[in-house]
């Protein structure tokens, strides 16, 4: 996990490979620019569904009070620091997906589209593909928050669902409140 | 890019000039706009990933105030 690691080549590839779905319009036939056009048009709309989704959602992590779990149920639960870690990571990244699931999955179903249309029409799809599975996909690290929240009991996990809820917070803040700092 | 690709290349003039007018700018311009709050969202995420790592992981208080410097720069 070094410095190095951290901002992978997707972001680097969003910037510049949102907008080269349309980049090829100009090898085929008439009828076929129409239809990537219109195709691009959609992938444009869903962008800018998408930032203005991002920033809601951003708005909602700052206003809502990060989930502060009791000490006696999580006593009572057998749950370790450690136990609180894991499902305060967990759901503030899963409660971030649930903000923004439904915009990125409509830009990811448009840049399927395209992707699809590219490879019918026999021309480079790996850019929106590649794309497409930066928007889609979860992360390996976002899996292995997942894998191991999915080790906490059942009890657990139903506690700490009820107490996070469904909405964005913050992580430091949760960190904070729930004494989980190391200083 | 792909707008300035297919609008510049493999084209004549009045091609040109007519991929110009029929371009939608608007839309064009709102989502050159929307770009860096979709980056910066990555990246909040990333370094967010970065903090609850630390944290779960061996402790390193050092890399841990690193990745909330970072956060509070990316706000």
């Amino acid at each position: 996990m070094d410095v190095v690691n951290i901002f992978p080549i997707r972001t680097i590839l969003f910037s510049c490979g949102i907008l080269l779905g349309s980049a090829c319009s100009a090898d085929i036939d008439t009828g076929s620019v129409e239809i990537f056009d219109h195709a691009s048009r959609n992938i444009l709309k869903a962008t800018i569904a998408q930032g203005e989704r991002i920033e809601h959602c951003n708005k909602q992590e700052s206003s809502n009070k990060a989930p502060k779990f009791d000490l006696k149920h999580l006593v009572s639960l057998n749950a370790t620091r450690d136990d609180i870690m894991i499902a305060v990571a967990f759901l503030k990244f899963n409660n971030d997906f649930l903000c923004q699931r439904q915009t990125r999955l409509e830009l990811a179903f448009h840049l399927g589209t395209m992707a699809a249309l590219k490879r019918e029409l026999k021309t480079d799809p790996s850019s929106i593909e590649e794309l497409q599975s930066v928007i889609s996909y979860p992360s390996s690290r976002e899996l292995k928050f997942e894998v191991n929240y999915l080790k906490l009991s059942q009890d657990q996990r139903s506690y700490f669902e009820s107490i996070a809820g469904d909405k964005p917070f913050d992580l430091l803040d949760a960190i904070e409140v729930n004494n989980l700092t190391r200083e | 890019m792909g707008v300035f690709h297919s609008i510049f290349t493999k084209n004549k003039a009045p091609i040109i000039a007519l991929n110009i007018t029929q371009t939608d700018w608007s839309l064009y311009g709102k989502t050159m706009s929307a770009l860096p709050k979709i980056q910066k969202g990555f990246i909040q995420t990333e370094i967010k990933m970065m903090i609850a790592h630390y944290y779960l992981t061996k402790y390193d208080h050092k890399h841990v105030q690193f990745w909330k410097g970072m956060q509070h720069g990316c706000r």
